[in-house]
């Protein structure tokens, strides 16, 4: 399992108790959120998985920096020490 | 301004008017609802007031006068384009002259707005990642604010656009990629270090500055809305603008009927909202690496995308997209036809005018306004890709009689 920290941006952290930074394992985009639902429930993955199981639009998921709509989307695969941040998609001009 | 609350576009869900920008439930977009029954606002009354963007306070965010930051922003030009339309074979069209705002492009209206509220709201610094307008008009406003100033710029926009915002004062951030990377940049730092990012955290109050596109375009017409309106469009977040201006005027009655038909012009090299209307899909196909001249409409991750594929939709508008040689061909047609000078983000409605007109999708008397949003100075090296030749003469008069040889 890799071993990868997970950023929080502030207007998502009452899902993670107020937790910004978190260290969790996982080798794709997918089981860390699922790992995340089991540390902090299951509101988490319903607030960023919609019923089909696909990531909703209104979420950016980056690896590294890079937008994983860009790479193999939940099943892009992770390393040690990668990076995942989390961004509502808001953008603009 | 009456706020009544903010509210979840997709569930409903109510705020208080803070720093907030999206649901704490489903993290959709946050609008600025107002109590229309309070509002009392009049033509009369209008009309009376200063001749900005705050004529329309009541329709503002804002809660005390006092935190106003203003430039001048607004109140531009609706330009009776008679002689382009006589080349197009229409009646009736008109061009929102918006080059003509205090840092050159429609940027003033949201940022003006957007700075002012950062100052109601007490923040001590703004930004805002841009493509290159919005920087200058967000240091701009922060300027006369008296606030420090952060620009996420993607490094290779225009020169000009660059020198306008270190004038200003800002510090420049110029970041090794694209404007979705400086965008997640500035995203981060709003987040991290407290700062108002004009077009991220404040977006719900910034984006209530674009609804006087649509109130003074109105007012312009002796209080009607028009037609249809063809809208340069980048993240979406100015058309869906329009689009509540125009239902607010209505729904506060300054306005008689709104069937305004709204089209979203986006360059090829960058137009994954007008492919998503084309294509007749409710998602949209971000574009990795944007590749055009209209370097402002460069948003490969539209934020407003499926907001704006659905305003168009429901308007009954069309998507439509223009090469770079079309839109050149459009900002020399529109500086040669009717003396106003744009860069390719704001030129990009003329072009996809001319297409629409040669697709048959106009009627010939319909009310057209074609917002240019951008000044041509921004971008001076876009209208020729080989700039014609000039010819140095001695200062002689015989020299005249060849040229001018009447
Ligand atoms: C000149 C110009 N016109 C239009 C736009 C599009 O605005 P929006 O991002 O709100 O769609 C921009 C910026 O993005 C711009 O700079
Ligand atoms: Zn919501």
């Amino acid at each position: 399992m890799a071993e990868v920290k997970v950023l929080i941006p502030a207007v998502m952290s009452s899902s993670t108790n107020g937790e910004r930074e978190v260290d969790v394992n996982g080798n794709t985009v997918i089981e860390v959120i699922d790992e995340l639902s089991k540390k902090y429930g299951e509101d988490f993955k319903n607030k960023v998985i919609d019923n089909s199981g696909n990531l909703k639009p209104i979420i950016n998921v980056y690896v590294n920096d890079e937008n994983i709509k860009f790479l193999e989307d939940l099943h892009t695969k992770l390393k040690d020490k990668d990076e995942i941040l989390f961004l509502p998609a808001v953008s603009g001009g | 301004m009456v706020i009544k609350y903010l509210l979840c576009r997709k569930c409903s869900t109510e705020f208080n008017a803070d720093l907030k920008y999206v649901c704490d439930e489903c993290f959709n977009p946050l609008d600025v609802i107002y109590d229309f029954d309070k509002i009392k606002l009049t033509k009369d009354v209008i009309k009376s007031r200063e001749k900005n963007l705050w004529r329309y306070f009541e329709l503002l965010p804002l809660k005390n006068k006092n935190n106003i930051v203003d430039i001048g922003a607004g109140y531009t030009p609706l330009h009776k384009a008679d002689k382009l339309a006589k080349r197009l074979g229409l009646n009736n069209l008109y061009i929102k002259n918006d080059t003509v705002n205090p840092s050159f492009s429609f940027k003033d209206r949201p940022a003006g707005v957007a700075v002012s509220k950062s100052i109601e709201l007490g923040l001590e610094a703004v930004g805002s990642p841009s493509t290159g307008n919005l920087a200058s008009a967000t240091a701009a406003h922060a300027a006369r604010a008296g606030i420090p100033c952060y620009i996420f710029i993607p490094h290779d926009i225009e020169q000009a656009k660059i020198s306008q915002v270190q004038t200003y004062g800002a510090n420049i951030i110029p970041v090794n990629g694209t404007y979705d990377d400086a965008n997640r940049l500035a995203s981060y730092a709003g987040d991290k270090y407290n700062i108002g990012i004009v077009n991220i955290n404040l977006r719900t109050y910034y984006v209530e500055g674009s609804k006087t596109l649509a109130f003074e375009v109105c007012e312009q017409l002796d209080w009607n809305a028009p037609d249809h309106v063809i809208v340069p469009t980048g993240s979406g977040a100015m058309l869906c603008a329009i689009d509540r201006g125009l239902k607010e005027f209505d729904r506060i009655d300054l306005i008689s009927k709104n069937n305004t038909k709204i089209t979203s012009a986006q360059p090829e090299g960058c137009s994954p909202i007008v492919d998503a209307i084309k294509t007749k899909s409710n998602s949209i196909q971000p574009v990795k690496k944007p590749n055009t001249l209209a370097k402002s409409l460069a948003i490969g991750e539209p934020g407003d995308g499926i907001f704006a594929v659905e305003t168009v939709n429901n308007s009954r508008g069309y998507g439509e997209n223009a090469s770079d040689e079309e839109i050149r061909e459009a900002i020399r047609l529109l500086a040669s036809t009717e003396g106003i000078f744009a860069e390719p983000g704001g030129a990009v409605s003329i072009a996809v005018l001319l297409k629409l007109v040669n697709n048959g999708k106009i009627d010939a008397n319909e009310r057209i306004v074609c917002y240019v949003t951008g000044n041509g100075l921004k971008a001076p090296e876009a209208p020729f890709i080989h700039q014609p030749e000039l010819k140095v003469v001695e200062p002689k008069r015989e020299v005249l009689q060849d040229i001018i040889g009447r």
